[in-house]
């Protein structure tokens, strides 16, 4: 390695480790998702149930049949308030957290960083399970918690009613990834510079001053990487509606990856092409939507420009 | 000090008592349902329906664990879980660091193209392209196996972890990869996570430090010193051997690399932003920062290099063009290979550049320092360094620049080379300003003034400075400005007022309709160079302020003129629309005497944009260029 690394010291070599550098990505990166998405594109033309031989080409017959089915568009409907909704509440409640444990005042740090870390440690199977237990009317310690405190007379069933499950998918999906955003805000948070945090101490500036002169104009060009992230994510969601209430009551909150699951794989007959008609959809409209986010974004830069790196 | 030592504290029970019991509610809260799932293993399944709120289990079971390790068959589970999350997170972490640091560090064909594509595919449903990964699967031979599920996971979710790493790659300081590349550090070392393990500010020094070792200069570029001549080796000072990292402007780089007190001093005038007083202090007192800390510096001379001129006189400035490198399609790495924007850290390693930026903010910064706080110690360090690099024999500079930005391979010199003194007017300026210290006297001015005359004569007759002259992109303007700048102290004001009026010229050839720059939009650094360029102009146009010539109110037949450039720089400042490579380190100080130049002459729209701009530091001009403030002692 020594002589190789010699050898290419001329222009550092790059000519010979740049390729060997992106092999690996690339090899599976083409295996696993390149080239499904391609066939995923070519099956998506045929009326295919994913076992009998592949040649009922329909063209963009299941194209057609989506931008008719109620079902698709209220799916995408319920993605999309829950990815505005969980994505507005988490990533600014994390980032005061992770704002709030790394602060050197603090005390009990080690302990809160704990505890919003906690739940992330959970699989998102078994988060939505045990959320299952807690919000049964029947006999749920949230339901029971209410009333034995006299502050609900009868029980309420939040999985059980179209918004309302909505609501608690959105509240049980942000308890379970928290700690993952408190994280990320964290990592970002340790490239401000502490000597940044001393000199506006030293001019007597307050908690609030310095939070929005150095912190918040320091972490901006992770936050949006971030927020694009957070989106995203949070436009696949899936496990927590599968463990939570299968898309139930009736389709009240389905979501898109949900209904893709449900047509390819959950209910015979399988439409595997119909699924992969809806998947590459709702993939380019999710591209718009995070793009008009992302630009959105940067229009507001422009404007606000405040900062000057 | 009791005082002291006791207000600190207060004030962190004060905001303990404000932020710890609301996080204590909302931590409870956040417990519990993690609590009922742990106390609930150990209830029975009757205790688990009936307990209701209540966390303590009646009875306590704990057969659960054991049915479920046995009976339930977790083990296996288990360990399958451990297999494939330890498998596919080291696949992940290597294929994305790698892939990651390429797409941040590398310009190669392709790579934009990559880029997007990765973007697209976060858009895409993991669970749509499940079906295809079961037939690849297949396919290898690999179903039902661990090995199938590990590649499928990694391979399946790889472009947000890319990112992530492309993003983290990015944010690393230039220094770092600069400073591993002149320490002979190859592709593969410059990765290794050694060189940034702090992947941040503070331990730049350290790295530096580290990487360098205290010997200063890199080997294998070091020549002997010539013996006779009586100069002593380049010593391995701080000050100089950082410079050599980026060396674009002396004292930034090594704010940069000290610890930050340029970006603290920069942020505690951000925390205080609105109150005058504090403003004020905040750039009086960074001056005197600046100033101290030159005391300490060795004055640069051009008799300190170790490697001759072809003229063989050592007296003559020798450079290398920053933005050449080695051919690694020769031997000998020659003819070197330009890459626009990208800095070869081993042209620095010649001191003559280096040391010419260090001196010529180091008189300017003692100049100005002893005007405001006149202690005689700045305007002697002052006086030292201008006496030694223009004035002694043994160790004075010739008054050309025939060997600038040469090109190993190529050319000993080149006409671009006068890049190298465009800030020279700083220089003159802060001679002006040490005179009657005592040190540096209106003769000690004399004689600098002939040097410059030498110099200017050089400018105007040598084929260099005449094709430098008619450059059509920013070596002809910072060409003017320094002319001018150098005519205006030799008394030459006729002169400089043609010095400047040619500038309209260059306004009507440099700048559209639009305010675009277009020879600037060439370049790799296009964001750089439009703003450079400019910078080039409001020196020129605050001679002409001096001569009574208006360049700022010159309007290009098109209608443009500078207030048009600036006004384009500054709506795309921060989202430049052409491709350009990161900001150098000076960039936003440049800016912002832009828009300070700009916010005195082309409206008060600028005034706004600056002060929004700066931080305290910045809001006095002192750190911009010339002020002129010399120059109305003039006879």
């Amino acid at each position: 390695l020594n002589e190789l690394t010699q050898r290419a010291a001329g222009a550092d070599g790059g000519r010979f480790w740049i390729p060997v550098f992106l092999l690996p990505f690339l090899l599976l990166y083409g295996g696993f998702t390149l080239w499904p998405l391609l066939a995923t594109l070519y099956y998506s033309l045929f009326n295919w149930d994913g076992i009998r031989p592949l040649n009922d080409f329909v063209g963009l017959g299941n194209y057609q049949r989506i931008a008719g089915d109620a079902v698709f568009w209220l799916s995408f409907k319920n993605t999309l308030v829950f990815a505005v909704v969980e994505t507005a509440v988490k990533l600014p409640l994390s980032l005061l957290v992770a704002i709030l444990v790394t602060r050197r005042w603090l005390l009990f740090k080690t302990f809160f960083r704990t505890v919003f870390f906690l739940p992330i440690i959970l699989p998102v199977a078994l988060a939505g399970l045990v959320f299952t237990y807690l919000l049964n009317p029947a006999n749920g310690a949230l339901d029971s918690f209410l009333t034995d405190r006299g502050l609900i007379k009868t029980p309420i069933d939040l999985l059980g009613h179209g918004n309302t499950a909505l609501v608690a998918i959105i509240l049980v999906a942000i308890w379970q990834i928290f700690g993952q955003y408190m994280v990320y805000w964290m990592a970002a948070l340790q490239n401000v510079p502490e000597e940044a945090y001393e000199a506006a101490d030293l001019d007597g500036a307050n908690e609030l001053q310095k939070l929005i002169h150095i912190t918040l104009p320091m972490i901006r060009p992770v936050a949006l990487i971030i927020s694009l992230l957070a989106l995203v994510n949070a436009l696949h969601v899936f496990g927590v509606v599968v463990t939570l209430t299968e898309g139930g009551p009736g389709q009240a909150s389905y979501t898109v990856s949900y209904f893709i699951y449900n047509e390819a794989f959950r209910e015979a007959p399988f439409r595997y092409g119909y699924g992969s008609a809806a998947a590459l959809l709702f993939a380019a409209l999710a591209f718009v939507f995070v793009a008009g986010q992302a630009l959105i974004a940067r229009r507001a830069e422009q404007l606000r420009r405040d900062y000057g790196v | 000090m009791a005082v002291l030592a006791r207000r600190p504290l207060r004030r962190r029970t004060y905001l303990n008592l404000i932020a710890v019991p609301p996080l204590l509610l909302v931590s409870l809260i956040w417990a519990y349902p993690f609590l009922w799932t742990l106390s609930t293993a150990f209830k029975t399944q009757l205790g688990a329906f009936t307990a209701g709120a209540n966390l303590v289990p009646q009875p306590v079971e704990l057969d659960n664990f054991r049915r479920a390790w046995v009976t339930a068959g977790f083990s296996d589970y288990f360990v399958n879980t451990v297999v494939y999350a330890l498998g596919s997170t080291l696949i992940e972490l290597t294929k994305s660091a790698l892939c990651g640091y390429v797409l941040a560090r590398y310009r190669f064909s392709g790579r934009d193209l990559l880029y997007r594509v990765i973007v697209l595919t976060l858009f895409v449903p993991v669970i749509s392209i499940l079906i295809p990964q079961f037939v690849l699967i297949e396919h290898l031979g690999l179903l039902n196996t661990r090995l199938g599920v590990i590649l499928a996971q990694s391979g399946g979710a790889g472009a947000l972890y890319v990112l992530l790493f492309t993003a983290f790659f990015e944010n690393l300081p230039q220094d770092l990869f600069d400073a591993a590349r002149v320490d002979g550090a190859g592709f593969v070392q410059t990765f290794r996570p050694a060189h940034h393990r702090s992947g941040r500010h503070l331990p730049v020094r350290s790295q530096l430090e580290r990487l360098h070792g205290p010997a200063g200069l890199h080997p294998g570029s070091a020549q002997p010193p010539e013996p006779g001549r009586g100069h002593a080796p380049f010593p391995g000072h701080p000050q100089l051997r950082l410079d050599r990292i980026r060396g674009w402007d002396a004292h930034l780089v090594r704010a940069r690399s000290s610890g930050l007190p340029g970006l603290s001093g920069l942020l505690r005038a951000r925390a205080g932003r609105g109150s005058q007083r504090l403003i004020t202090e905040a750039a009086l007192s960074e001056l005197r920062r600046r100033a101290d800390a030159y005391l300490d510096v060795e004055p640069p001379s051009v008799v300190r290099k170790r490697v001759l001129p072809p003229s063989g006189d050592i007296h003559d400035y020798l450079s290398l063009a920053p933005y050449f490198w080695r051919n690694p399609d020769t031997d000998d790495g020659l003819p070197y290979v330009m890459a626009d924007g990208e800095f070869n850290p081993a042209a620095m390693e010649i001191p003559d550049k280096p040391g010419l930026y260090l001196l010529l903010d180091l008189v300017y910064v003692l100049g100005h320092a002893y005007r405001r706080f006149r202690r005689p110690e700045h305007a002697e360090k002052a006086a030292t360094c201008l006496r030694i690099w223009f004035l002694a024999p043994e160790t004075r500079m010739n008054p050309n620049l025939e060997y600038g930005q040469g090109i190993p391979g190529v050319s000993h010199g080149r006409p671009v080379g006068l890049i190298d003194t465009r800030e020279i007017g700083k220089v003159l300026e802060g001679a002006m300003l040490l005179e009657g210290s005592g040190a540096w006297s209106a003769a000690d001015t004399g004689l600098l003034r002939t040097w410059i005359g030498h110099f200017l004569t050089w400018l105007f007759n040598s084929a260099f400075g005449r094709e430098e002259a008619s450059a059509t992109n920013n070596h002809a303007t910072w060409y003017q400005a320094q002319a001018a700048a150098m005519l205006l102290f030799c008394g030459h004001l006729d002169r400089a007022r043609e010095m400047v009026e040619r500038g309209n010229r260059l306004l009507d050839e440099q700048v559209a309709a639009d305010g675009r720059q277009p020879q600037e939009l060439t370049r790799t650094n296009s964001r750089h160079y439009s703003m450079f360029n400019l910078l080039g102009f409001c020196r020129l146009a605050r001679v002409g302020d001096q001569v009574g010539a208006d360049l700022w109110e010159h309007r290009t037949p098109s209608g443009a003129g500078m207030g048009a450039a600036i006004d384009h720089l500054l709506a795309y400042w921060d989202a430049w629309p052409l491709p350009t490579l990161g900001p150098m380190p000076a960039d936003n100080v440049e800016f912002l005497e832009v828009l300070y130049g700009a916010a005195q002459h082309c409206g008060a729209r600028f005034a706004v944009a600056w002060r929004e701009r700066s931080a305290a530091d910045d809001l006095s001009p002192i750190f911009f260029g010339p002020l002129n403030e010399g120059a109305r002692r003039q006879p």
